[in-house]
Parts: C-alpha cells; sequence; structure tokens
C-alpha cells in the first residue's frame, strides 16, 4: 500500500491515505498519476483547485546509485497542461525513510501566513515560519537548517513562488548544503501561491524502506552502482565537467542558443565550455569543487562549485543549461558572469533556462543590450524588487515577449525551450511542441551519441523523440538520474529486476517501459481535457521561416512525422 | 590536410587536441582516428565541416573534423 500525506493549505488539515491503486508507481508514474486523478485539467494552475504533487522514486531511499530524485507534478502554470519536474538532493530519499511515497498539497491558504511543513519518525505538521517570508532561497534554507539541523531534507520556494511568478522552481537541498531545483514548468509558483515556504524531513530514527527480496535488490544495486562507477562517461565526463561537457559540441552543431535563439553558434562558446569550467575551478581552487554528488548515493558526481578568482564560491552548480540560456543566449563572453547571475536567480527561486528565455526576449526588445551583464543584472534586480518589468520577466519569455511586442518567442507550450536551437536539433523540436511538458529538453532530450539520426535532417525525428521520451520517462518514475542510463539501456533487465526486488513488481526487459508509456499517455489524456493538446502541438512560426546561421536550417518536419511521436 | 579536433576526454587520452594528417584517398573515420591512436568506438559525436557526421563518415583532403567522446545533454 503507498502511504499518502494530504496536506489542506486552506484548513491546515494533515491526513495519511493508504492507497493501493498506487502500488508499483513512484516518481512521476505516481505524482501523474495522482494529478489525472485529481486535478481538473481546466482549473487555473494558481488558484485553489490546482494541487501540488511531490512523489519518490521506486528506488528512493536504497544504496542504488542516483535513484534518489524527487517528483514534482501539477497543471502548469506556463504550459497549462500536466507537468513534471523532478531534481536530485536529499529530500526524496529522506521522505522515502520516513515511508511516505507522496505528498499531496492541496487548497490555498486563506491567511497571509508562511507555512513549513515538517515530516520526521514522530509524524507531520505544519508550521507557522513568517520570519521565511519572501526571503531568498539561500538564506531560507540557512535558517531551516538552524531550525531543524543540517541533517534535514528540504525542498523550499523562493519569493518568486511565493509570489506566483509563473518561472519560480522548487529548490531542494543536497548532501553539500547546495542547491538543486525542480526547475521546469512553475511548479515553484504553485506550492508557494498556497502559503507552503518550505517541506523539512528528517529521518533521524527512521528507515521504512522495505523490500520485496532484500537480499537479491542488495546485490543488484552493488553490481549497478559498480557498472555505473567504472563507465568511462561517468568517470571522464562528468566527474570533470558535469554536464558543461557538451557546450562545444552543441555549439559546433550549430544549436547552442545564441542572442535570444538567433544564432546556433556562439563566438565566445569556448569560454563558456566545460573545458574553461574545470581549468578555471581548478586553477582559482578555495572553494571550488569539482565531481559532487547531489543525491546521498550517486556514482555520477556532476556537481560542481564555482568559484570566484579569489576562489570564494559563486554558484552551485555550473551546468549547461545555465551556461546556453544565461551564457550564450544572453551574449555573454564569460563564465563569471553567468555564474553570478545564475546565483541571483537560483536565489529568487526562478528556473534559470525560463528566466534566460525571457532575460533575452527582454534584451531583443531593446530593455538591454545582448553581452552586458549591467543590463541583465538590472532586469533581474526588478524581479527581486517586484516591479511590472520584474514580475513580467519572473512570469517567463512567453508572457514577456506578448507583452513587450516580440514575434520571437521561444517557447513550446508557453514554456522556455532549453538550450538546443529546434532547428539544428530538431528531435528536440519534436520533444518541445509534442511531448507532454512543453519546451522541455528532460521529457526526450535528442542530443547525444545517436549516431543514426541527422540532427538536421527531417527523417525519424518523430521516431527518436518518442523513444527518447519513454526512456526517460520510465527513468522518471523509478526516480533515477538520467545520466545512469548508460549501463540500464545496455541491459534493460537490470533494470526491471532491480525495480522488482524492491517493489515486488514484475517487468521485465520489455515491460519496464511500460511505466514511462503509461505515463505518458495519462499525461497526453490530462493535456487534451485541458485544451493543451493537439492545439498547441506546433512551435512558435519564426522557427519554420527564420534560417539559423550557421547551418541555414528551418524547423521543417511534416505534420506526419511530428505524430510518429505520440505514445 | 585532414584537420582532426579532439575534444573533452579525447585529447586527454594522448596529451594533444589537435592533429594535421595527410590523407592520400578518401578514409573512413575509423582508420583516421586509429591512425592517430583513438579507439573508433571512444567517438560519440562527429562535426564534419561545421556539420553533423554520422560515425561510419568517409574523411578527405582539406576537411575539418571534430571528434567528441560519447555525451548526453542534461
Amino acid at each position: 500500500m503507498s502511504k499518502i500525506l494530504r496536506v489542506n493549505m486552506t484548513t491546515k488539515e494533515l491526513r495519511v491515505e493508504m492507497k493501493q491503486e498506487y502500488d508499483f508507481l513512484g516518481g512521476r508514474s505516481l505524482s501523474s498519476s495522482i494529478v489525472c486523478d485529481e486535478v481538473e485539467p481546466t482549473c487555473e494552475p494558481l488558484g485553489r483547485k490546482n494541487k501540488l504533487v511531490i512523489a519518490t522514486g521506486l528506488l528512493s531511499g536504497t544504496i542504488a546509485s542516483s535513484a534518489g530524485r524527487i517528483s514534482v507534478g501539477g497543471k502548469s502554470p506556463l504550459t497549462n497542461g500536466i507537468k513534471e519536474a523532478n531534481c536530485g538532493g536529499v529530500a526524496g530519499s529522506k521522505l522515502s525513510k520516513c515511508g511516505v511515497q507522496a505528498v499531496i498539497v492541496e487548497g490555498k491558504t486563506d491567511d497571509e501566513g508562511c507555512y513549513v511543513l515538517v515530516i520526521d519518525k514522530d509524524g507531520y505538521k505544519l508550521e507557522e515560519k513568517s520570519e521565511l517570508k519572501f526571503l531568498g532561497n539561500y538564506e531560507t534554507i540557512k535558517m531551516l537548517y538552524q531550525m531543524y539541523g543540517k541533517k534535514a531534507g528540504i525542498l523550499c520556494v523562493g519569493p518568486a513562488g511565493e509570489r506566483g511568478l509563473r518561472g519560480a522552481c522548487i529548490a531542494a537541498s543536497d548532501p553539500h548544503g547546495e542547491l538543486k531545483f525542480a526547475a521546469r514548468g512553475g511548479m515553484g509558483a504553485v506550492m508557494g501561491i498556497k502559503g507552503l515556504k518550505a517541506i523539512v524531513v528528517d529521518d533521524e530514527g527512521v528507515n521504512l524502506v522495505s523490500y520485496h527480496d532484500r537480499e537479491k535488490f542488495m546485490e543488484l544495486a552493488k553490481d549497478f552502482n559498480l557498472k555505473l562507477s567504472n563507465d568511462p562517461k561517468v568517470t571522464g565526463t562528468y566527474h570533470n565537467f558535469g554536464t558543461t561537457a557538451i557546450v562545444k559540441a552543441v555549439n559546433a552543431m550549430g544549436a547552442l542558443p545564441t542572442n535570444n535563439f538567433r544564432y546556433g553558434c556562439f563566438e565566445y562558446a569556448d569560454n563558456l565550455s566545460g573545458e574553461m569550467m574545470n581549468e578555471l575551478i581548478k586553477k582559482r581552487g578555495g572553494e571550488g569543487r569539482l565531481a559532487l554528488s547531489c543525491m546521498e548515493v550517486c556514482a555520477i558526481r556532476c556537481s560542481t562549485i564555482y568559484p570566484d578568482a579569489s576562489g570564494k564560491k559563486i554558484v552551485s552548480t555550473m551546468q549547461y543549461e545555465n551556461i546556453a540560456l544565461l551564457g550564450s543566449n544572453l551574449g555573454m563572453d564569460n563564465l563569471d558572469s553567468v555564474a553570478r547571475m545564475n546565483y541571483e536567480i537560483n536565489d529568487l527561486g526562478l528556473d534559470t533556462i525560463e528566466t534566460g528565455c525571457a532575460l533575452g526576449v527582454a534584451l531583443d526588445q531593446g530593455y538591454g543590450k545582448f553581452g552586458c551583464e549591467g543590463d541583465c543584472m538590472a532586469l533581474i534586480g526588478e524581479i527581486r524588487r517586484n516591479t511590472a518589468l520584474g514580475r513580467l520577466i519572473g512570469n517567463g519569455a512567453l508572457l514577456t515577449g506578448q507583452v513587450l511586442g516580440s514575434s520571437r518567442i521561444p517557447t513550446g507550450k508557453g514554456q522556455g525551450f532549453a538550450g538546443y536551437d529546434p532547428r539544428a536539433l530538431k528531435g528536440n523540436g519534436v520533444t518541445y511542441s509534442m511531448s507532454t511538458m512543453g519546451g522541455d529538453h528532460t521529457a526526450g532530450n535528442c542530443f547525444g551519441s545517436r549516431a543514426t539520426v541527422d540532427p538536421l535532417g527531417t527523417q525519424n525525428q518523430g521516431e527518436l523523440s518518442k523513444t527518447l521520451q519513454i526512456q526517460i520517462g520510465t527513468l522518471d518514475c523509478i526516480g533515477l538520474c538520467m545520466f545512469a542510463r548508460g549501463p540500464l539501456f545496455a541491459d534493460p533487465s537490470i533494470l526491471a529486476h532491480i525495480v522488482n526486488c524492491r517493489a515486488g513488481s514484475s517487468y521485465d526487459k520489455d515491460t519496464i517501459w511500460d511505466l514511462g508509456i503509461n505515463t505518458l499517455k495519462l499525461e497526453r489524456d490530462f493535456n487534451i481535457k485541458a485544451g493543451v493538446s493537439p492545439v498547441h502541438d506546433k512551435l512558435p512560426e519564426y522557427l519554420y521561416e527564420e534560417k539559423l546561421s550557421p547551418t541555414n536550417a528551418v524547423f521543417d518536419l511534416t505534420k506526419e512525422e511530428m505524430l510518429k511521436s505520440i505514445v | 590536410m585532414v584537420t582532426v579536433k579532439l575534444n573533452l576526454t579525447l585529447s586527454g587520452s594522448l596529451g594533444k587536441d589537435e592533429f594535421m594528417l595527410k590523407l592520400d584517398c578518401p578514409r573512413t573515420l575509423a582508420s583516421v582516428m586509429e591512425e592517430i591512436g583513438i579507439p573508433p568506438e571512444d567517438a560519440g559525436m562527429v562535426i564534419k565541416n561545421k556539420k553533423w557526421a554520422p560515425l561510419d563518415c568517409i574523411v578527405e583532403e582539406n576537411d575539418e573534423v571534430l571528434i567528441f567522446p560519447h555525451l548526453e545533454g542534461g
């Protein structure tokens, strides 16, 4: 039986429910199932009827590497469809150890209160903490550590979430006290507008993770962890460069968003590359770090701490998407500028991708100069001061572009594109437009070593996106990091067996993908009922007409090709 | 001459990131990689003359080839 904690923010009532129908579901399959069961598809995303669902993965709380990702679901204030965002951090694992598979946050506080949900061995309680109201994420985490101890796992929102800005994200504390983010889709606004500032999970003295076959699970998990640790992609690439490894490759293929997706190649890309980040972190020393884990157990260790010239930490973690959207997309020619903006946006509790897209649109409309950190910081300052312009940018790229009069707004289903121009990586154009998640690469990223599909070609893109949506969707259900896919996709029976030994399910190498397939079908059905699909299953018009240099590509896939991506 | 540029872990393995090779005739990328001492299976992505190319592409005189290890986007 799945243990669900229901939190009503209107009545402040907390209730535990045991649900058999959610057995064998986890992560995205659990959060999306609950959203589909309980949320009216046409409801106002920032209203009382929407719900925020936080779900643990099927392997969460175990020794399996990279399996502690937490899933956050609800109706997105950006896409108006269903949304699932997931992230690392320690809260997922701790929630599982406390015996909770999901938390459903419903209603909306009628007072001006700022609430913290506390989950520990003694139970559950909602505490009013007005001193946290409108605090930035970094100060919030610091104060929550003081209140509840440094071993607590924390999920929280910054002022952007509390103010209901649609680009807001949910921050999660990691083992080093740094922040990770369930970034996409505005889930931070859904949480913040309900009056819930934070969730604190303390697993001290409790471990309720159960196993169908513990002995076999431990054997399989150790074997998987070893395979992952010995994967050269992990040890060579992620440990040294993190996700920033791909900057030069995306630039070389002409898909690196530059100056509001006007160009696909950035002349200063080398300055923003993984190699440069690695060199600077090593050279500057001090608080700089490479190869940090973002979960309690993780062999991948792609997180970093990026320091300034004196060795003092600027931000953790420097990632590809941040570099693409806050770097080349804004014309920034150095990592220090990106890191400083990244810190500010993290502190406000905004998604760096959405905000990077919104800033790009604003610069394109004359609200600053590309390549000028000062201009961008001034716009970010508007968000912090909660001015009308700041609220506009914090509400995301689409609203920013619509109000400022742009016809070049890089969004899919109302959500800002990730760091791949869809004209030069057409498979991602399919994912941005056709997937249930909108302009979100994590729904099915076609970048990578897929030697058989030309990223500029017009064939097989729909099928590629579909395959990836299923594969990554399945990992999302299990709570696994997508970078753990190497040994798992090489032999999917490992994935099936490990899940079976933990949950008591009976998947095999072929049926394990049903987790992803069934979830995608549910999500699409929700989006159809919400009026999002098929109406908004398309990209902005300019991408079909405006040639992207240096490849001169436009987005020219046929409708038939696009439809092949639907599960 | 053909210019071969190695990236990330590939350059680290040889301590050098750029090679100039004289090709008498068009050759497979795999044979070019073998000549410079990189196992062909270590290549994950190739950009030839500023465009994506399949791993079994043919390399000719005056080509510029960028080779990346296996990468995944995140």
